[in-house]
Protein backbone atom coordinates (compact mmCIF):
# COMPACT_ATOMS: atom_id res chain seq x y z
CA UNK A 1 0.00 0.00 0.00
CA UNK A 2 1.63 3.25 -1.11
CA UNK A 3 1.75 6.20 1.27
CA UNK A 4 -1.06 8.72 1.03
CA UNK A 5 0.09 11.93 -0.65
CA UNK A 6 -0.67 15.26 0.99
CA UNK A 7 -3.55 17.12 -0.65
CA UNK A 8 -1.61 20.38 -1.05
CA UNK A 9 1.31 18.53 -2.60
CA UNK A 10 -1.01 16.97 -5.17
CA UNK A 11 -2.64 20.33 -5.93
CA UNK A 12 0.79 21.89 -6.51
CA UNK A 13 1.75 19.09 -8.88
CA UNK A 14 -1.50 19.53 -10.82
CA UNK A 15 -0.98 23.28 -11.18
CA UNK A 16 2.50 22.88 -12.67
CA UNK A 17 2.40 21.78 -16.35
CA UNK A 18 5.64 19.83 -15.92
CA UNK A 19 4.27 17.63 -13.12
CA UNK A 20 0.59 17.73 -14.04
CA UNK A 21 0.29 14.33 -15.66
CA UNK A 22 2.26 12.60 -12.91
CA UNK A 23 0.18 14.36 -10.28
CA UNK A 24 -3.03 13.27 -11.97
CA UNK A 25 -1.85 9.67 -12.06
CA UNK A 26 -1.08 9.78 -8.34
CA UNK A 27 -4.50 11.28 -7.69
CA UNK A 28 -6.21 8.55 -9.69
CA UNK A 29 -4.23 5.84 -7.92
CA UNK A 30 -5.15 7.31 -4.55
CA UNK A 31 -8.83 8.04 -5.09
CA UNK A 32 -10.18 5.91 -7.93
CA UNK A 33 -11.39 3.08 -5.67
CA UNK A 34 -13.31 5.47 -3.41
CA UNK A 35 -14.78 7.20 -6.44
CA UNK A 36 -15.72 3.88 -7.99
CA UNK A 37 -17.78 2.86 -4.94
CA UNK A 38 -19.54 6.22 -4.80
CA UNK A 39 -20.50 5.68 -8.41
CA UNK A 40 -21.37 1.99 -7.99
CA UNK A 41 -23.84 2.67 -5.19
CA UNK A 42 -25.70 5.01 -7.57
CA UNK A 43 -25.30 3.17 -10.84
CA UNK A 44 -25.53 -0.39 -9.40
CA UNK A 45 -23.90 -2.56 -12.11
CA UNK A 46 -20.12 -3.02 -12.43
CA UNK A 47 -19.99 -2.49 -16.22
CA UNK A 48 -21.82 0.85 -16.06
CA UNK A 49 -19.85 1.97 -13.02
CA UNK A 50 -16.58 1.25 -14.80
CA UNK A 51 -17.68 3.42 -17.75
CA UNK A 52 -18.97 6.23 -15.56
CA UNK A 53 -15.95 6.47 -13.29
CA UNK A 54 -13.54 6.51 -16.24
CA UNK A 55 -15.57 9.19 -18.04
CA UNK A 56 -15.63 11.22 -14.85
CA UNK A 57 -11.84 11.03 -14.48
CA UNK A 58 -11.37 12.11 -18.11
CA UNK A 59 -13.68 15.05 -17.46
CA UNK A 60 -11.67 15.94 -14.37
CA UNK A 61 -8.50 15.96 -16.46
CA UNK A 62 -9.92 18.30 -19.09
CA UNK A 63 -11.38 20.69 -16.51
CA UNK A 64 -8.24 20.85 -14.33
CA UNK A 65 -7.68 24.55 -15.07
CA UNK A 66 -11.13 25.38 -13.69
CA UNK A 67 -10.25 23.88 -10.30
CA UNK A 68 -9.34 26.84 -8.07
CA UNK A 69 -7.94 24.69 -5.27
CA UNK A 70 -10.48 26.07 -2.79
CA UNK A 71 -11.74 22.63 -1.74
CA UNK A 72 -10.14 19.26 -1.08
CA UNK A 73 -9.18 17.40 -4.25
CA UNK A 74 -11.37 14.44 -3.30
CA UNK A 75 -14.41 16.73 -2.90
CA UNK A 76 -13.81 18.30 -6.32
CA UNK A 77 -13.36 15.01 -8.14
CA UNK A 78 -16.21 13.35 -6.18
CA UNK A 79 -18.50 16.08 -7.39
CA UNK A 80 -17.66 15.28 -11.00
CA UNK A 81 -18.01 11.52 -10.46
CA UNK A 82 -21.30 11.65 -8.56
CA UNK A 83 -22.91 14.07 -10.98
CA UNK A 84 -21.77 11.89 -13.85
CA UNK A 85 -23.39 8.90 -12.10
CA UNK A 86 -26.63 10.80 -11.45
CA UNK A 87 -26.78 11.95 -15.09
CA UNK A 88 -26.33 8.35 -16.13
CA UNK A 89 -29.23 7.09 -14.02
CA UNK A 90 -31.46 9.92 -15.24
CA UNK A 91 -30.74 8.97 -18.86
CA UNK A 92 -31.38 5.33 -17.99
CA UNK A 93 -34.74 6.16 -16.42
CA UNK A 94 -35.75 8.06 -19.55
CA UNK A 95 -34.86 5.13 -21.76
CA UNK A 96 -36.66 2.48 -19.71
CA UNK A 97 -40.32 3.34 -20.14
CA UNK A 98 -42.35 0.73 -18.33
CA UNK A 99 -46.10 0.71 -17.98
CA UNK A 100 -45.69 1.65 -14.33
CA UNK A 101 -43.92 4.79 -13.09
CA UNK A 102 -41.41 2.80 -11.04
CA UNK A 103 -38.43 2.34 -13.33
CA UNK A 104 -36.67 0.33 -10.65
CA UNK A 105 -39.24 -2.42 -10.73
CA UNK A 106 -37.30 -5.64 -11.05
CA UNK A 107 -34.01 -4.23 -9.78
CA UNK A 108 -33.97 -6.79 -6.96
CA UNK A 109 -34.42 -9.68 -9.42
CA UNK A 110 -31.81 -8.23 -11.78
CA UNK A 111 -29.35 -7.96 -8.89
CA UNK A 112 -29.89 -11.55 -7.79
CA UNK A 113 -28.88 -12.59 -11.33
CA UNK A 114 -25.87 -10.23 -11.43
CA UNK A 115 -22.50 -12.00 -11.09
CA UNK A 116 -21.01 -9.01 -9.28
CA UNK A 117 -23.69 -8.94 -6.59
CA UNK A 118 -22.96 -10.99 -3.49
CA UNK A 119 -25.97 -10.26 -1.32
CA UNK A 120 -29.10 -12.22 -0.48
CA UNK A 121 -32.73 -11.48 -1.31
CA UNK A 122 -33.07 -8.87 1.47
CA UNK A 123 -29.91 -7.10 0.34
CA UNK A 124 -31.26 -6.97 -3.20
CA UNK A 125 -34.61 -5.59 -2.04
CA UNK A 126 -32.84 -3.01 0.06
CA UNK A 127 -30.98 -1.79 -3.02
CA UNK A 128 -34.30 -1.51 -4.81
CA UNK A 129 -35.73 0.50 -1.90
CA UNK A 130 -32.74 2.87 -1.86
CA UNK A 131 -32.86 3.28 -5.65
CA UNK A 132 -36.53 4.26 -5.46
CA UNK A 133 -35.79 7.21 -3.12
CA UNK A 134 -35.80 10.71 -4.61
CA UNK A 135 -32.36 11.58 -5.94
CA UNK A 136 -31.20 13.92 -3.17
CA UNK A 137 -32.41 11.62 -0.36
CA UNK A 138 -30.75 8.65 -1.94
CA UNK A 139 -27.41 10.36 -2.60
CA UNK A 140 -27.11 12.11 0.76
CA UNK A 141 -27.94 8.85 2.50
CA UNK A 142 -25.26 6.95 0.64
CA UNK A 143 -22.58 9.64 1.05
CA UNK A 144 -23.34 10.16 4.71
CA UNK A 145 -23.89 6.58 5.74
CA UNK A 146 -21.28 4.75 3.66
CA UNK A 147 -18.69 7.49 3.00
CA UNK A 148 -19.25 9.32 6.30
CA UNK A 149 -18.94 12.55 4.39
CA UNK A 150 -19.46 15.92 6.09
CA UNK A 151 -22.63 17.82 5.18
CA UNK A 152 -20.51 20.75 4.00
CA UNK A 153 -18.75 18.52 1.47
CA UNK A 154 -22.01 16.88 0.34
CA UNK A 155 -23.42 20.39 -0.11
CA UNK A 156 -20.53 21.24 -2.45
CA UNK A 157 -21.10 18.06 -4.39
CA UNK A 158 -24.88 18.24 -4.83
CA UNK A 159 -25.32 22.02 -4.76
CA UNK A 160 -28.03 21.66 -2.10
CA UNK A 161 -28.05 23.60 1.18
CA UNK A 162 -26.80 21.83 4.30
CA UNK A 163 -30.18 22.28 5.97
CA UNK A 164 -31.92 20.67 3.00
CA UNK A 165 -29.44 17.81 3.08
CA UNK A 166 -29.98 17.10 6.78
CA UNK A 167 -33.72 17.00 6.28
CA UNK A 168 -33.35 14.68 3.29
CA UNK A 169 -31.01 12.42 5.22
CA UNK A 170 -33.46 12.04 8.11
CA UNK A 171 -36.28 11.18 5.73
CA UNK A 172 -34.08 8.61 3.94
CA UNK A 173 -33.06 6.97 7.23
CA UNK A 174 -36.73 6.78 8.27
CA UNK A 175 -37.79 5.13 5.00
CA UNK A 176 -34.97 2.60 5.07
CA UNK A 177 -35.72 1.77 8.70
CA UNK A 178 -39.34 1.19 7.70
CA UNK A 179 -38.11 -1.15 4.99
CA UNK A 180 -36.35 -3.30 7.55
CA UNK A 181 -39.36 -3.30 9.86
CA UNK A 182 -41.47 -4.60 6.97
CA UNK A 183 -38.94 -7.34 6.23
CA UNK A 184 -38.33 -8.46 9.79
CA UNK B 1 -32.09 10.00 14.90
CA UNK B 2 -29.33 8.28 16.84
CA UNK B 3 -31.66 5.39 17.65
CA UNK B 4 -32.59 4.95 14.02
CA UNK B 5 -29.00 5.12 12.90
CA UNK B 6 -27.99 2.55 15.50
CA UNK B 7 -30.79 0.34 14.29
CA UNK B 8 -29.62 0.71 10.73
CA UNK B 9 -26.08 -0.05 11.79
CA UNK B 10 -27.20 -3.30 13.32
CA UNK B 11 -29.30 -4.27 10.31
CA UNK B 12 -27.28 -2.80 7.50
CA UNK B 13 -23.81 -2.54 8.96
CA UNK B 14 -21.49 -1.13 6.38
CA UNK B 15 -21.96 -4.28 4.38
CA UNK B 16 -21.19 -3.96 0.72
CA UNK B 17 -23.00 -6.56 -1.41
CA UNK B 18 -21.30 -5.40 -4.59
CA UNK B 19 -18.15 -7.09 -5.94
CA UNK B 20 -15.65 -6.36 -8.70
CA UNK B 21 -13.65 -8.57 -11.07
CA UNK B 22 -10.31 -9.90 -9.81
CA UNK B 23 -7.53 -7.26 -10.01
CA UNK B 24 -9.89 -4.57 -11.24
CA UNK B 25 -8.57 -1.65 -9.19
CA UNK B 26 -4.95 -2.53 -9.83
CA UNK B 27 -5.42 -2.03 -13.57
CA UNK B 28 -7.91 0.86 -13.38
CA UNK B 29 -5.30 3.62 -13.01
CA UNK B 30 -3.29 2.36 -15.99
CA UNK B 31 -6.47 2.11 -18.08
CA UNK B 32 -7.46 5.71 -17.30
CA UNK B 33 -3.96 7.12 -17.91
CA UNK B 34 -3.86 5.39 -21.30
CA UNK B 35 -7.01 7.25 -22.35
CA UNK B 36 -5.79 10.63 -21.10
CA UNK B 37 -5.17 13.05 -24.00
CA UNK B 38 -1.90 15.02 -24.13
CA UNK B 39 -1.58 18.48 -22.59
CA UNK B 40 -5.34 19.01 -22.61
CA UNK B 41 -5.13 21.92 -20.20
CA UNK B 42 -2.70 24.07 -22.21
CA UNK B 43 -4.65 23.63 -25.44
CA UNK B 44 -7.90 24.71 -23.86
CA UNK B 45 -6.27 27.77 -22.29
CA UNK B 46 -4.73 28.89 -25.59
CA UNK B 47 -8.01 28.61 -27.47
CA UNK B 48 -9.81 30.44 -24.67
CA UNK B 49 -7.22 33.22 -24.77
CA UNK B 50 -7.38 33.69 -28.54
CA UNK B 51 -11.13 33.44 -28.89
CA UNK B 52 -11.84 37.22 -28.29
CA UNK B 53 -9.32 38.02 -31.04
CA UNK B 54 -11.08 35.69 -33.45
CA UNK B 55 -14.35 37.43 -32.72
CA UNK B 56 -12.74 40.87 -33.21
CA UNK B 57 -11.15 39.82 -36.50
CA UNK B 58 -14.47 38.39 -37.70
CA UNK B 59 -16.26 41.66 -36.86
CA UNK B 60 -13.69 43.72 -38.70
CA UNK B 61 -13.90 41.51 -41.77
CA UNK B 62 -17.68 41.74 -41.81
CA UNK B 63 -17.45 45.50 -41.33
CA UNK B 64 -15.03 45.89 -44.23
CA UNK B 65 -17.21 43.70 -46.41
CA UNK B 66 -20.33 45.74 -45.71
CA UNK B 67 -18.47 49.01 -46.17
CA UNK B 68 -17.09 47.69 -49.43
CA UNK B 69 -20.57 46.91 -50.77
CA UNK B 70 -21.93 50.25 -49.62
CA UNK B 71 -18.99 52.15 -51.08
CA UNK B 72 -19.29 50.27 -54.35
CA UNK B 73 -22.94 51.27 -54.64
CA UNK B 74 -22.02 54.96 -54.11
CA UNK B 75 -19.27 54.71 -56.73
CA UNK B 76 -21.76 53.58 -59.37
CA UNK B 77 -23.94 56.57 -58.54
CA UNK B 78 -21.04 58.97 -58.83
CA UNK B 79 -19.92 57.39 -62.06
CA UNK B 80 -23.42 57.73 -63.51
CA UNK B 81 -23.62 61.35 -62.49
CA UNK B 82 -20.21 61.98 -63.95
CA UNK B 83 -21.27 60.36 -67.19
CA UNK B 84 -24.39 62.46 -67.28
CA UNK B 85 -22.39 65.60 -66.59
CA UNK B 86 -19.98 64.69 -69.37
CA UNK B 87 -22.85 64.09 -71.75
CA UNK B 88 -24.35 67.45 -70.86
CA UNK B 89 -21.03 69.10 -71.35
CA UNK B 90 -20.63 67.52 -74.75
CA UNK B 91 -24.12 68.63 -75.64
CA UNK B 92 -23.44 72.19 -74.55
CA UNK B 93 -20.11 72.19 -76.36
CA UNK B 94 -21.71 70.97 -79.53
CA UNK B 95 -24.21 73.75 -79.21
CA UNK B 96 -21.48 76.31 -79.53
CA UNK B 97 -19.39 74.49 -82.15
CA UNK B 98 -18.52 76.12 -85.46
CA UNK B 99 -20.29 73.61 -87.61
CA UNK B 100 -23.49 74.40 -85.81
CA UNK B 101 -23.18 78.13 -86.41
CA UNK B 102 -22.42 77.60 -90.08
CA UNK B 103 -25.52 75.54 -90.44
CA UNK B 104 -27.60 78.19 -88.79
CA UNK B 105 -26.09 80.94 -90.91
CA UNK B 106 -26.92 79.10 -94.12
CA UNK B 107 -30.45 78.58 -92.91
CA UNK B 108 -30.96 82.24 -92.14
CA UNK B 109 -29.42 83.20 -95.54
CA UNK B 110 -27.09 85.60 -93.84
CA UNK B 111 -23.64 86.22 -95.29
CA UNK B 112 -20.52 87.52 -93.65
CA UNK B 113 -21.12 91.17 -94.70
CA UNK B 114 -24.42 91.15 -92.92
CA UNK B 115 -22.88 89.66 -89.83
CA UNK B 116 -20.12 92.31 -89.67
CA UNK B 117 -22.68 95.12 -90.16
CA UNK B 118 -24.81 93.64 -87.39
CA UNK B 119 -21.91 93.33 -85.01
CA UNK B 120 -20.75 96.91 -85.70
CA UNK B 121 -24.23 98.17 -85.08
CA UNK B 122 -24.21 96.43 -81.68
CA UNK B 123 -21.02 98.17 -80.55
Amino acid sequence: MTAIIDDQQLKDMLKNPATQRKGFELMVRQYSEQLYWQVRRIVITHEDSNDVVQNALLKAWSSLDSFKGDSKLITWVSRIAINEALDFTRRQKNRVTLSTDDADLGLASRLMADEYFDGDETDAQLQEAIASLPEVQRTVFQLRYYDEMKYSDISRILGTSEGGLKASYHIAVKKITEFFHRHD
Amino acid sequence: MMYEEDYLNSKLGKKNPFTVPEGYFEQLTAQVMEKLPEKQVAKTATIKRLRPWFYAAACICIGVFIAGIAFNNNNDEVRKQMQMATAEQEYVESYYSDSYIDEEADYAMVDNQDIYAYLLAEM
